[in-house]
């Protein structure tokens, strides 16, 4: 303590006690800003990464955006270079747009996050979920697509559910859909018996922990109960009753109203195509004014009754397109 | 007194020069660094357009609003373009805005249809003036009810920073 003292005093004396506050300032203010600086670029680095992940996720879902013109369904795993926490979002139809959906990659424990992902001409239908590595290899995603058919293909849905997670089919199976799923071999989808750490979806009965009703008899119209929620679907090929097994609600819905949405643009198009058939000698007896008050009516309500009047509206185009003496689509 | 005040006021200077020296030297390299880094997000940003152009090109030629139907091929969708569908999006501006936000969010720029052989008519699906473009080509059938021609179906991107 002395000798601090006296040192003390030297320094006082010899006039460097301004030098050392100065460089105590500056020497603090530097470390400050190093420290700042360096933080800010990792958090930036990592939703650099981030971003960058969900739009190269993006670009790999393409394909399955168009390979519904091709097939009747398509199965593909998706590989993701890091473990990562999908979370899946839809924007609702504003006006008259097309709506969105939104995919955001954060860490596992959802401090590093990426910008959100807009995606405007996909419609994907997931849960949020965590895609984590398996015995040391890379997560991966198991991505199905089919066609939406109402009643020409209006878009191809794309279903997405980690690799871990496994689903098995029970009970009263359309034939159409097993053959289809049984030819695809997809590992984490059991079509046969069930593990006890399957999620049981069931078929005409309500002993699994998803349910499928059918309204018709041949699952072309009906609903699927999980948890608490029920989701309507319809369709000749079963694409939307897929869509509500491996979706969230929300996810669900928002994306059906802008199936429905852009069923109203198309309209438009195939409207054109009648009118230049039409000029060209060639008639049709389709009209879509129908099936669009349906599909305006879903976007409004979805529910057993909006659900089967879209269903039927679609089936009434299909018959009138099909007794035409030129085909719209 | 006053060589000492004198003195006070020389060690003040000095450390204003001392700390502007400082602070424009870490402003510069901060300048240095964040241009680097934009740099470097502008070619993340470019390549993942690009990758995604060229997925777009497939994407768009099988877009239901554009694809042949079965009223064409009679055995169902098949790899072609449908004229009317095409000239419906030609002609009217309201069908190519509604899909305007579709294209707007991948960075697409223009989507044309270009009949090459025999050469004739160019369709437009979308455009949109930008400076900085690349384009995409792939060359499929156009057909209408009773003929094909080939056409070159064009999908252009923005580049860099071109808005």
């Amino acid at each position: 303590m002395i000798l601090i003292k006296k040192n003390m005093k030297k320094i006082t004396k010899k006039g460097m006690q301004f030098s050392w506050i100065f460089a105590v300032i500056v020497g603090a203010i530097i470390l400050f800003l190093a420290f700042y600086f360096i933080g800010s670029q990792l958090s930036t680095s990592k939703l650099e990464e981030k971003t960058v992940e969900t739009n190269s996720l993006e670009i790999l879902f393409n394909p399955f955006s168009y390979l519904g013109a091709m097939g009747a369904v398509t199965a593909k795993p998706i590989e993701i270079p890091q473990e990562s926490f999908l979370m899946f979002e839809c924007e609702s139809v504003s006006s008259n747009g097309l709506g969105s959906d939104i995919i955001t990659l954060s860490s596992l424990n959802l401090q590093d996050q990426g910008l959100p992902k807009y995606i405007y001409d996909k419609y994907i239908f997931a849960e949020d979920f965590e895609a984590k590595k398996t015995d040391g290899k890379y997560p991966k995603l198991q991505t199905l697509s089919k066609p939406f058919l109402m009643p020409w293909r209006v878009a191809d849905l794309i279903f997405v559910y980690p690799n871990s997670k496994k689903y098995c089919f029970t009970g009263n199976i359309p034939s159409r859909l097993q053959e289809e799923l049984e030819f695809l071999e997809i590992t984490n989808l059991r079509l046969d018996s069930c593990e006890p750490e399957d999620i049981e979806v069931c078929f005409g009965s309500s002993r699994g922990d998803i349910n499928v009703e059918s309204y018709s008899g041949d699952f072309m119209i009906g609903s699927v109960r999980k948890n608490s929620d029920e989701l309507f679907f319809a369709g000749e090929n079963y694409a939307l009753m897929l869509a509500a097994i491996f979706s969230s609600e929300e996810v669900y819905n928002c994306n059906l109203k802008r199936l429905a949405a852009r069923i109203d643009l198309e309209i438009d198009i195939f409207n054109k195509k009648k009118q230049a058939l039409s000029e060209k000698g060639c008639s049709s007896f389709v009209n879509f004014e129908r099936l669009r008050q349906a599909a305006t009516d879903l976007r409004m309500r979805i529910n057993q009754d909006s659900i089967r009047e879209f269903y039927n509206a679609a089936e009434s185009v299909k018959s009138s397109n099909e007794n035409s003496e030129c085909h719209i689509f | 007194m006053k060589k000492i005040r004198k003195k006070g006021q020389f060690k003040i200077q000095e450390m204003a020069f001392v700390l502007l020296a400082v602070v424009l030297l870490f402003g510069l390299v901060f300048l240095f660094f964040a241009r680097f880094q934009l740099g470097q997000v502008q070619d993340v940003a470019t390549k993942t357009r690009e990758e995604r152009a060229i997925t777009l090109v497939r994407a768009v030629a099988s877009m239901p609003e554009l694809r042949c139907s079965k009223s064409i091929t009679r055995i169902g969708e098949s790899s072609c373009l449908d004229l009317d569908k095409v000239v419906a999006f030609h002609e009217n501006e309201n069908i190519r805005m509604n899909y305007k936000k579709m294209w707007r969010s991948s960075f697409v720029s223009k989507i044309a249809v270009q009949e090459v052989y025999p050469p004739g008519e160019t369709y437009w699906i979308y455009k949109e003036e930008v400076e900085n473009e690349r384009g995409y080509a792939g060359f499929i059938p156009l057909c209408s009810e009773d003929n094909c021609v080939i056409a070159r179906l064009l999908v252009s991107v923005k580049t860099g920073n071109s808005e």
